[in-house]
Order: C-alpha cells, then sequence, then structure tokens
C-alpha cells in the first residue's frame, strides 16, 4: 500500500522546511532563547520534538509561521527563501499550525463556522467551504458537531474540532504544538488515530514519549537554543518507506 | 448606574444617541480590522472585570474601570463601551434599548477626557510615582464626571428629577475613591508587566 | 458564574426571523419612548405581553428580568412624588406627595416595565451570536459586528480565567474587606486579567493569520424569511399603528 511515505528526498528535493543559523531573543530579556538553530523537515518525515519548558519550541514553530521574525538565519519553505510577510501569507495556506490552548484558535459562534473560516479565507466560495467543514468533520469524528457552539464544547472536542479547522485547509505539512495537553486518555487515543491516519508530514512538539512513539518516527530534542536530530531515542532508524503507516505498530 | 428604559424624555433620548453614534464612529474609524480581535478581548475583559463586587463599608460596589479602558483605548473605549452595555442589556437586562445611547455617553465620554488630559502618563519615561497619582487621578476622575453626567441626564429631564439627580451624583462618592486607589494599583501593575498595552495608546499606534 | 441562557426553540418568538424581531422591537421601543398616555400604553403593554407569552417564558425569569430596570423605577419613586408641584394629596399622617409627582411616577413605571417586557421577548428568544448576525444584515458597521463577536466570544473565557485567579487567591487565605489590601489585590487581578487577554489577543490574531484571515470575515449563514414572519410583523406594525392612533388621535387619558 502506497500511504506516500515512499518519497525520501535527501538533499535539496523534497525539502519541506528548512530553517538554518536562527537566533531569536525574548523581548527583554538577555539569554538568546534560539541560537545558531539548524532545522531541516524533509517529505514524509514525521518528527517529534521535545525539550524544556521555555526552550523556544513554540517559538520555532511561530518563526517557521512567519509570526516571529528571527533576529538572524534564513527561513526556507518549499524550497523558497521567505523574505517578507507576503511569501509567508502564501505558506501559511499550506502548513497548518494548531496552537497549544484551542481556545486561541476556535472564535466563530458554531463549529461548522469555524472550520469554514479557512477555506473561505483561501477563497473558496460558500457552497464549497461549507462542504469541506462538513467532510473534514466527519473525518475526525465530528460529525453532528455542525451546529454546536464552540464556546461549549469539552476540552477534547475543542482540540478535535481546532484540528478539523486546521485540516480543512489541506496543509501540506503539520505543526502540532503540544496537542495532548489537557486532554484525557479517550481523546487521546482518538487524537492518535486521527494523527496516524493522516497521510502528511508533521512536527508535533510534546512532552510525552509515549504519545510521540505511536504519532511520529524521529524524535528531536531541543537544548541551548539549538535542536539535535540524533540528540533524543530514535523510535525508528530509518526515515524512508515505511509500509505500516495505516496501522499502530511497535519497533521494540 | 444604568439609566433604564422609559425614564428618560424622547429628545434626551435622541440627542445622546446622536452623540454616541458620532463619537462611535470615530472610535471606529480609529480601529484597524486587524486590532478587532485584540479589542474585543479587551472590551471582554473590561466586561467581566465590570461585574466584579468589591467591598465598601457595609455594602459591594460593582467595578466601573471606564477610566482604565480610556487610558488604554482613547476614543476607541465608546465603541468597546457601546459593545459592552448592550451584552449587558442583552445578557441581565441592564439599562435597556432605547437609553443605550445615554448610558454609553455617560460611561464613555469620561474616559475619553480622561484620556485627552492624562493620556500621555502610559508613555514609557513616566515615573512611577507619576503613573501612581495618574491612576488615581483617571479612576476618581472618570467616576466622578460618569457621576455628573448621570446626574446632568436626569436633571435636563425636568426640575422635578434635580433631587434625584443630587443622589445619584452622590451615590459615586465612595465608588470615585476606589476605583481611584484600584486604577493607581493596576496602572502600575500594567506598566511593571505589560508596559506596552499603555504605551500603545500614548504613542501612536498600538500594535497591531 | 456566566452562563449562556438556554434557547427555547420551540417557542413562536423563538422561530420569528431574528432582523424582523429586532426591527419591531425597536419601532416599539421608540413609539413607547416618545408616548406620554396611559390609555396608550395600555394598548402597548397588550402587545409587549402577547409577546412575552409567545416567548414561552417562565414567570420567575420575566420578574428577574424587570428587576434591574425596577431598582431604578424604585429610586425615582423616593424623589418624583415629592419634588413635582401640584396638588397635594395625604399619604400617611403629615406625610403629603403632589397628585402629579405621582401620576409622573407612575408613567416611568409603565413605560419602563412595558418596554422592559418587549426587550426581554427579544433578549430571551435569540441567540446573542444571532441578534449580531442580524444586526449586522440590518446594516450595522461591519467593524462593529466583528467587535461585538468577539467580545461576546471571550466573555466566558475570560471570566472563567477570572474566577481561577480568584479561587487562587481565596486559597491563600484571602478575604475582601473595606482595606486598601483588598482593593490594591483586586487591582492585581484586574490587571492580571488584562495583561493575559493581551496576550491572548495576540495569540489569537496569530492563529487567524494562520489560517489565511487578510481583515475580512465571511459568514456562511444566512437567514430565510416566511410568511408567517410576515403575518407576526405585520400584526406587530397593526398594533402599533393602534397605539398611535390611541395617543396622538383620540388622545384619551
Amino acid at each position: 500500500m502506497d500511504d506516500g511515505y515512499g518519497v525520501c528526498g535527501m538533499g535539496g528535493e523534497g525539502i519541506l522546511i528548512e530553517l538554518r543559523g536562527i537566533g531569536y531573543t525574548y523581548p527583554g530579556r538577555n539569554i538568546p532563547v534560539l541560537d545558531g538553530c539548524d532545522f531541516t523537515l524533509y517529505e514524509s518525515e514525521r518528527i517529534g520534538l521535545i525539550g524544556s519548558n521555555g526552550s523556544g519550541k513554540t517559538t520555532l514553530f511561530h518563526i517557521m509561521m512567519g509570526l516571529v521574525k528571527p533576529a538572524v538565519g534564513t527561513v526556507e519553505i518549499f524550497g523558497k527563501t521567505m523574505k517578507k510577510e507576503k511569501d509567508f501569507v502564501k505558506a501559511r495556506q499550506r502548513i497548518g499550525l494548531l496552537f497549544q490552548d484551542s481556545d486561541d484558535q476556535l472564535f466563530c459562534p458554531t463549529v461548522l463556522e469555524d472550520v469554514a473560516f479557512g477555506p473561505l479565507n483561501m477563497g473558496k466560495n460558500l457552497g464549497e467551504a461549507r462542504d469541506i467543514a462538513i467532510r473534514t468533520l466527519n473525518a475526525v469524528g465530528l460529525s453532528g458537531f455542525e451546529d454546536r457552539i464552540t464556546t461549549k464544547l469539552s476540552g477534547g472536542e475543542k482540540r478535535i474540532a481546532a484540528l478539523a479547522a486546521v485540516l480543512a485547509m489541506e496543509p501540506r505539512v503539520l505543526l502540532l504544538d503540544e496537542p495532548t495537553t489537557g486532554l484525557d486518555e479517550v481523546t487521546k487515543d482518538r487524537l492518535i488515530d486521527i494523527l496516524i491516519r493522516l497521510d502528511k508530514p508533521m512536527i508535533i512538539i510534546s512532552h510525552e514519549y509515549d504519545f510521540l512513539s505511536k504519532t511520529t518516527k524521529i524524535l528531536c530534542s531541543m537544548k541551548q537554543g539549538r535542536i539535535s536530530k540524533n540528540g533524543g531515542v530514535h523510535f525508528h532508524h530509518h526515515i524512508h518507506a515505511h509500509v505500516h503507516g495505516d496501522d499502530p505498530h511497535k519497533h521494540e | 448606574m444604568h439609566i433604564s428604559e422609559g425614564v428618560l424624555r424622547p429628545e434626551i433620548l435622541a440627542g445622546t444617541a446622536f452623540l454616541t453614534a458620532g463619537f462611535v464612529a470615530a472610535g471606529l474609524r480609529r480601529i484597524d480590522e486587524k486590532e478587532i480581535p485584540a479589542m474585543g478581548i479587551l472590551s471582554a475583559a473590561f466586561f467581566v472585570a465590570s461585574l466584579v463586587h468589591v467591598p465598601a463599608g457595609p455594602v459591594s460596589v460593582h467595578l466601573v474601570l471606564n477610566g482604565l479602558l480610556g487610558i488604554i483605548l482613547g476614543i476607541r473605549a465608546f465603541p468597546s463601551i457601546l459593545i459592552a452595555l448592550f451584552l449587558q442589556a442583552l445578557m441581565f437586562q441592564f439599562g435597556g434599548f432605547t437609553s443605550l445611547g445615554a448610558n454609553t455617553l455617560n460611561m464613555a465620554l469620561p474616559a475619553f477626557v480622561c484620556w485627552l488630559a492624562l493620556g500621555w502618563a502610559g508613555k514609557p519615561e513616566t515615573g512611577s510615582k507619576t503613573v501612581g497619582l495618574v491612576g488615581f487621578l483617571v479612576g476618581f476622575f472618570s467616576v466622578f464626571l460618569a457621576g455628573v453626567m448621570v446626574g446632568l441626564t436626569l436633571a435636563m429631564n425636568g426640575e422635578a428629577f434635580y433631587p434625584a439627580a443630587k443622589t445619584a451624583v452622590l451615590a459615586h462618592v465612595p465608588v470615585m475613591f476606589i476605583e481611584g486607589v484600584l486604577t493607581s494599583s493596576c496602572l502600575l501593575f500594567i506598566r511593571q508587566v505589560k508596559p506596552e498595552m499603555l504605551a500603545g495608546q500614548a504613542g501612536k499606534k498600538s500594535r497591531w | 458564574m456566566l452562563n449562556e441562557k438556554a434557547i427555547d426553540h420551540s417557542s413562536l418568538m423563538a422561530r420569528f426571523d431574528p432582523r424582523l424581531k429586532i426591527i419591531g422591537m425597536v419601532l416599539f421601543s421608540v413609539l413607547v419612548a416618545v408616548m406620554e398616555r396611559k390609555a396608550a400604553i395600555g394598548f402597548a403593554f397588550l402587545l409587549s405581553i402577547t409577546m412575552v407569552f409567545l416567548s414561552g417564558l417562565k414567570f420567575r425569569d420575566v420578574v428577574k428580568g424587570l428587576a434591574p430596570v425596577n431598582s431604578m423605577v424604585i429610586f425615582l419613586w423616593f424623589f418624583l412624588p415629592l419634588s413635582v408641584n401640584g396638588v397635594d394629596i395625604r399619604i400617611l399622617g403629615p406625610l403629603t406627595a403632589s397628585r402629579e409627582g405621582i401620576d409622573l411616577a407612575v408613567l416611568i413605571t409603565l413605560k419602563a416595565n412595558v418596554m422592559m417586557l418587549m426587550f426581554i421577548s427579544f433578549a430571551a428568544t435569540t441567540n446573542v451570536m444571532t441578534a449580531g448576525q442580524a444586526l449586522a444584515c440590518l446594516g450595522l458597521p461591519s467593524k462593529l459586528v466583528h467587535l461585538f463577536f468577539f467580545t461576546y466570544r471571550y466573555i466566558f473565557v475570560i471570566e472563567s480565567e477570572f474566577i481561577t485567579l480568584r479561587t487562587a487567591m481565596a486559597i491563600r487565605g484571602f478575604v475582601p474587606r473595606t482595606s486598601v489590601h483588598t482593593y490594591r489585590s483586586y487591582a492585581y487581578l484586574v490587571g492580571m486579567l488584562l495583561v493575559r487577554s493581551w496576550d491572548r489577543a495576540e495569540r489569537v490574531y496569530r492563529a487567524m493569520i494562520c489560517r489565511g484571515f487578510n481583515g475580512t470575515f465571511y459568514s456562511l449563514s444566512g437567514f430565510a424569511m416566511t410568511r408567517k414572519d410576515g403575518v407576526i410583523f405585520g400584526v406587530m406594525c397593526l398594533w402599533m399603528m393602534v397605539m398611535g392612533y390611541v395617543e396622538w388621535v383620540v388622545k384619551a387619558f
């Protein structure tokens, strides 16, 4: 079964996101949180990113999305160097970022409207946006939630709805910022199930090894403002052709 | 104090609604579409804060905080207060629909005046003692002026309303001092923790 | 704790087109605001109480909804009977009040309650978000509508943050008193609420940018007017004409 993991580009091709020499210091602080940070995400890679609180993981995501401007370094997305806000506007439509707090992400009155927000911004007409939203909600197991009020959802439902809102834009890459925070075991399993079935490269920030081992294949850790790909545990030694992509399994 | 439906004469309702509409339009012109999420969240914070009751001797009073809102938002406090009051009417039946113009004017005009007079204190180079003093004055006068406005609105309704108007102004007196102390500490807190919140208005343009 | 009111969608008023409901409520409120004759206000009362009846509200909720308005009305009752010059009538012992003063207080009481009844029938049967959408349809400036949506959306989030903070204070032994310490603590509570909201506003804006937000909002929903809506609205308008007729043509009471 071709699950999309076949292509493993080394070299210039197949690089989705590339950060080079990124440096960033929080306003009002002296020590940089990111210091000469290099990072590459290849096509078909699923990376788990760990690191202590305040080590700059979220900032890294925000730099990739152009929400935060690094002091030094270059950001390349889909082979293109990002220089201005304009470059990022296009790139953002193809990278989906799930925020830590779903209350930051869901702002429309109903779930359907929220999920349709992205597609509408991308220029889809009302009918198309509606269809995409309904299809996406079905895919994440939230069918029937269309008219539910976003504020009245449970924490777990909010997270899944926020994920649906990101997926509705059909991004090529997913960035998930601590997606399991505050979730119970049942919702966590549901999330794992959805992520495993997704046929997309992704980077997941999490403190939970167990969750990362089920959803990603490479573990990276963040220390002293840099990312080391070999610094942590490898769930998996090869990052190419993986034929078991659809069913959860372990490599001991 | 919310003036309720059915009290004010039609010409006062029309006049205050007209003035409020003008100020709200001016405020909206100064809001960029992209700032609206931030503005809304701040309005929501004020809505919630104004539900907070603090003890004042044997009774408790709820916070007004229009002065603080004015210092942060300037003329944009008008649309913000209008929305907050409309939501209070919808959710708790405070005030009402026809008196919305009068109530918004009574709360927002003092906030705007305080910003005109004292908004400069939001600049980062202002010393903490000055900010503390300005905070007290902002809290004190925004409530004092709001009380005077409520009194005037009632008094314009006719001579028969003079005693009620005077009492309404007097009822604001204890709240003035509490708001003064509170706004002073609150402004100092924001200056220390998140100075850019104040610099936005005192400077030219906010972050968003 | 704030609660979003559950709307009973089975009532006639709840299914009434929100745009027409708002227009009707506004026309009615303005009309009653300019009326001065008790007979006409009596006719207005019949319309507003009918609307409340069609809203399927519990008696207790209606009384609760009328309470804020009547606190102001009661406040005025303390002054108006004494402060209006006119024919004195004895109430109790040496206490006298003017007939004109009582008349004025009665008029205000009637107007306030009649208008509030109509407002309640609107507020209790219309989802706040729906009301916002209807106002947008009626030509309210889009910036104001969006401000309305965001304010309402985050009231609940911020209120739960407020409760968390207050609980945290209570756990550390904070008891509100009339003291500077209390006011300063509340000031920090409010300051923290604002600062957190400020940070949240930034995160929300970033999340919206990530989903392609460029300053324009698109809406999925539309309203559909039915013949029944037209009939209800027509009856309201007719009745308001009757009210106007009693006020300005018949000039009764």
